[in-house]
């Protein structure tokens, strides 16, 4: 019994110990005296313990991911899982968390902001994301997605001396519990699914679980198919649970059309709260997104498959709608963060097509290694490019518009080509990281045959080029209008360059555990760009037609 | 010498070129690109034995091939034929002559000019010897992200749009690529070239799905070429952007796209570029004769040149797809076609320099604003002529061998379309012998111009080995064409690929055949 104790706890270790760090940090906050000294002792013991939370979710890495084929290794009674999936989540989130808090010394201390509350905050929050990658029961999901928006709400409102913070954390507050209520809703019909399902096969209950967990709900819909009658993927109930699901995590990842919060809570959010909040809450929504569709909506049987086919559907025009919204809203943008905020949206897009690629079997190891790859380089070049804004402030304010970094090369030609490698990797030029991430994700996108889609999101992925292109136009081409001389510097700078390291480096170097495995097809006759790119559903078409 | 890792040192040399004049102080970066620039060129000559003496036909030469992201079986697969070796050599060549001309010209920034130059040059090298679809794309891709700063930098007044107009085309274009190239990859299990080659004999796919993906392939170097109608970026681009980066644009950049055709379309696809060879042609023979037109009524002498382009391109396109659908009878197109490729590569980057030598001294590239130079300048009115007359391909020259066996090639495949394009060698006369009366002859209309000086001895440098060179390509064409007379079979089977790989056994491929 101590035993399985201590393995639970070993599978949770992250999340674990960045909860305790938060709480720490509060104690650090309310026990040590006032100044600089304190803000000091704060900032490093956060980056520090992240910095230990991620080591120790390395060795969640090695175990094999929990899906087809493979039984999940659960604790706490098969409501949380540890696999290598679960495992590089947190990993990132450990990146993301680190990088926002480095970003902030500065900022804090020149908007006079109390930076106790502040990293805390941000810790609950990574650590909510951080169990939503890890949750195998829905329930789980969404506590680990409440622990994560919640914060963010506070955060986005932090600097509450500051209109547009205080309409940011508003916002955000109101649209993200709409989304919450949508999720929760979804929630309960599913389990009314299940329980309906469970009931009329006579199967029993497995003890001591629910009608939220995942493997509970995996075998009730293998079971349903198998006895025959109507599958539980059929039913009302089901179809309709799963929708509000899709409506909720998409909210959390700024999907259109439920982005339409993004651009304003972005722009009125502090900084470096948006440079967090873009990525965490996109990996957490994204993780989930991946997790539950991997068990909800499983293509491998073909009489599920066809239920699934809508979805697919769905996901596939949400996907593409996304991409084509972020990118051209983007090009209008004269505000940075906002232009920003836009380009995440297209980017959410982009995963949207791995995790579409995942729900494809033969394709869903790859994509979801391609997912976790292009979560992974986002967080550095999206959290770079913001750690600019912030490092470029002073006074307390910031240049957010982009016709203020005109001429930047010639006063700050470092900064200026951190910004550079930023824009040429998020508009996917090789050899920075940003490529490779994209290579990864379509390749898995047309090996699960949504080439039609790929070609959509590549060529709409030109436009992002252009309104990349903008900011070094600015930057290099123009003459100077502000005086960079001094400018804030600091931690910020530190993430910046970090960050513009990192996406160059492994533009050229495999990334370790996080590089993908990118298997190819098997060896058969078929066509690589036959039928089934025609057709608008590939994946649930090639699955339902058997191979020859 | 075979073993020698030739290619990489000729990658990396600019490269770190580029991180030494990064680190140097402003001062010396001229000293440092161009002492680099000269040390790439002479590495580069071996290179120049591969066409010449063809030791490996159809095969690779210096190949070295190393795993560089396993994970997806990308490799540092880099290996030379004859064609690839001469616009290496083109390539590096070029530069010196880019890097001597922005001595004088180019004052401010100069320390970011250089490095952007020497990026570009390692982006060039890296992608005409990549035999790894990945490493080529990124080359392919990377070499524009200098350029694109090149022109907005230091370019004329329309240089943003210029800029931004140039890059957003092009990878457009390179985009659809990247999904053949995906395709490719899911197929064969490796982004090697010729593992790929290999898989699509042992496997083909469907007609179709060839075509789909040849298309994905044809449209990205027809951008980069570029051919007709994907060629509206081009006079932009060439006529903002500083004279070194143009010189290097059309000399050796164009050339990836041609090249591409070669390398990528008619080696991997023969059956698929057969099939398109009509449209090609068409596309080929329109860009010859609307270049050479639009040429003619142009006002900027830098812009009569950059159309002059589309048209000169447009007889190597000629040439290949000519050769592409009926390649045992016409072998001669694609050698001309190859050769095409390096001549234009002489003959525009010294028409570049010399517009460069017009504008620096005169301040205006205008047609009407010039007149009556040669009375001030006869040297530099002779070297001009001269190179304007390999420009209209005058027999004796290196223009004329090259074209004469593109339209040998193209009479026997498609005698129409040959007999069009021989008029597209009329109106190259007729452009450009307008604008070298126009800007030469005459009487002096701007007084301005009594004031020009004859060039000096550096400028005479600068020019006269182009010059060697157009008689050296028009005399003895022989001398590098072996590597480039290939048959059909050569270019597109794999038995003719033993060498190369018997030299580096692509490890995904084992593993694929059952």
């Amino acid at each position: 019994m101590n035993q399985s104790v201590l393995t639970d706890l070993q599978a949770l270790i992250c999340p674990l110990v960045v909860i305790v760090l938060g709480m720490i940090v509060l104690l650090l906050d309310l026990g040590t005296g006032d100044g600089p000294a304190r803000r000091r002792l704060i900032y490093f013991v956060s980056l520090g313990g992240l910095v230990a939370a991620a080591l120790l979710a390395v060795a969640n890495t090695t175990i094999p991911n929990a899906g087809v084929g493979v039984t999940p290794l659960t604790h706490f009674g098969g409501g949380m899982v540890a696999d290598r999936f679960g495992g590089l989540f947190c990993i990132v989130l450990c990146i993301i968390a680190g990088l926002a808090i480095t970003m902030s010394d500065r900022y804090l201390e020149e908007k006079s902001l109390n930076s106790g509350e502040y990293y805390a905050l941000i810790l609950f929050s990574t650590s909510g994301a951080m169990l939503m990658a890890l949750a195998y029961d829905l329930v789980n999901i969404f506590v680990g997605l409440e622990i994560l928006s919640v914060a963010l709400y506070i955060l986005s409102g932090f600097a509450r001396r500051e209109r547009r913070s205080e309409e940011s954390a508003v916002k955000y507050f109101l649209l993200g519990s709409f989304a919450s209520g949508f999720l929760l809703y979804g929630m309960a019909l599913i389990y009314g699914a299940v329980g309906i399902a469970l009931k009329n096969t006579g199967l029993l209950q497995p003890t001591g679980t629910s009608f939220t967990n995942l493997g509970v709900i995996a075998r009730t819909i293998q079971e349903s198919a198998e006895t025959g009658g109507a599958p539980i993927t059929a039913s009302p109930l089901f179809i309709a649970g799963v929708a509000l699901l899709i409506v909720g995590l998409a909210f959390k990842a700024a999907i259109v059309p439920f982005h339409s919060y993004a651009p304003d809570v972005y722009e009125g959010a502090p900084t470096p709260v948006t440079a967090f909040m873009s990525a965490a809450a996109k990996v957490g929504a994204f993780a989930a997104l991946i997790r539950v569709f991997g068990i909800l909506l499983p293509a491998d049987n073909a009489s599920i498959a066809q239920a699934a086919v809508p979805f697919h559907a769905v996901l596939w025009g949400l996907a593409a709608a996304t991409i084509v919204v972020g990118n051209v809203l983007a090009i209008r943008q004269t505000n940075i963060k906002r232009m920003l905020a836009y380009s995440s949206i297209a980017h959410a897009g982009y995963i949207l097509v791995g995790v579409l690629a995942s729900s494809v079997p033969g394709a869903s190891q790859n994509a979801k290694d391609a997912v976790i790859y292009y979560l992974f380089t986002y967080t550095f070049m999206n959290l770079g490019a913001f750690a600019m804004v912030i490092w470029l402030g002073r006074d307390g304010g910031e240049y957010t518009s982009i016709a203020d970094y005109a001429g930047l090369a010639k006063q700050q030609p470092l900064a200026a080509a951190a910004m550079a490698v930023f824009m040429l990797s998020l508009a996917g030029i090789p050899p920075a990281a940003g490529f490779l991430a994209k290579l990864y994700v379509f390749t898995s996108a047309v090996q699960a045959g949504l080439t039609g889609l790929a070609v959509l999101a590549l060529v709409v992925s030109v436009i992002g080029v252009y309104y990349y292109l903008n900011i070094i136009v600015a930057m290099y081409f123009r003459d100077p209008v502000n005086d960079f001389s001094s400018v804030r510097a600091g931690g910020a700078r530190a993430a910046a360059l970090l960050s513009a390291a990192a996406t160059l480096l492994f533009g050229f170097i495999p990334a370790g555990v996080f590089s993908p495995t990118i298997q190819r097809d098997q060896p058969t006759a078929q066509p690589i760009l036959g039928a089934a790119e025609k057709s608008p559903l590939p994946p649930a078409v090639a699955v339902v037609s058997p191979q020859p | 010498m075979q073993n020698l890792p030739l290619l990489s040192l000729l990658i990396a040399l600019p490269f770190i070129t580029a991180v030494l004049i990064g680190l140097a102080p402003a001062k010396s970066a001229r000293t440092i690109a161009l002492l680099g620039s000269l040390a790439t060129f002479l590495v580069s000559l071996p290179l120049l034995g591969v066409a010449s003496i063809a030791p490996t036909r159809g095969g690779f030469a210096f190949e070295q091939n190393v795993p560089w992201l396993p994970n997806v079986h990308v490799s540092y697969h880099v290996g030379v034929d004859g064609a690839a070796a001469l616009l290496v050599v083109l390539s590096t060549f070029l530069q010196v002559f880019a890097a001597a001309y922005s001595q004088e010209t180019i004052k401010e920034r100069v320390k970011e000019f250089y490095l952007f130059l020497m990026v570009l040059e390692g982006a060039l090298i890296g992608a005409f010897s990549s035999l790894d679809l990945i490493l080529f794309y990124v080359f392919f891709e990377l070499s524009l992200v200098p350029v694109y700063f090149l022109i907005g930098i230091w370019g004329g007044k329309h240089r943003v749009a210029a800029g931004n107009k140039f890059f957003v085309y092009t990878v457009v274009g390179s985009l659809l690529m990247l999904v053949s190239i995906i395709a490719l990859y899911l197929r064969a299990g490796t982004f090697d070239l010729l593992a790929i080659k290999q898989t699509l004999v042992s496997l083909p796919p469907t007609p179709t799905a060839m075509l789909m993906l040849f298309t994905g392939f044809a449209l990205a170097f027809a951008v980069k070429t570029p051919l007709f109608p994907f060629h509206t970026w081009l006079p932009d681009a060439y006529a903002e952007s500083p004279i070194a980066c143009t010189v290097l644009l059309s000399g050796a950049m164009a050339k990836l796209g041609t090249y591409g055709f070669y390398r990528f379309c008619l080696f991997l696809f023969p059956e698929a570029s057969q099939q398109a060879a009509p449209v090609m042609v068409t596309l080929a023979v329109v860009g010859i004769i609307y270049g050479a037109l639009v040429a003619a009524v142009q006002r900027d002498v830098k812009r009569v040149l950059a159309y002059s382009s589309v048209s000169h391109l447009g007889f190597v396109v000629l040439g290949l797809f000519s050769f592409a659908a009926n390649g045992q009878v016409v072998p001669q197109a694609l050698t001309g076609a190859l050769l095409q490729n390096i001549n234009h590569g002489i003959s525009t980057g010294a028409l570049f320099l010399i517009v460069g030598i017009i504008e620096t001294r005169r301040g205006t590239r205008r047609i009407n604003e010039l007149g009556g130079l040669w009375e001030q300048m006869p040297v530099f009115g002779r070297l001009f002529l001269l190179v304007t007359l390999s420009s209209i391909a005058l027999p004796l020259t290196n223009g004329f061998v090259g074209e004469f066996l593109i339209l040998l090639g193209a009479f026997q495949a498609y005698p129409l379309a040959a007999a069009l394009a021989t008029t597209g060698v009329i109106w190259s006369a007729v452009y450009m012998l307008w604008m070298f009366q126009r800007v030469m002859y005459g009487p002096v209309t701007n007084p301005a111009t009594r004031r020009l000086r004859d060039l000096n001895g550096g400028e005479v440098a600068l020019l006269v080995p182009f010059v060697v060179l157009i008689f050296v390509f028009g005399l003895f064409p022989t001398l590098f064409t072996r590597g480039l007379n290939l048959s059909p079979t050569e270019i597109a089977s794999p038995a003719s690929m033993t060498a190369a790989r018997e030299a580096a056994p692509a490890p995904a491929l084992a593993q694929g055949q059952p």
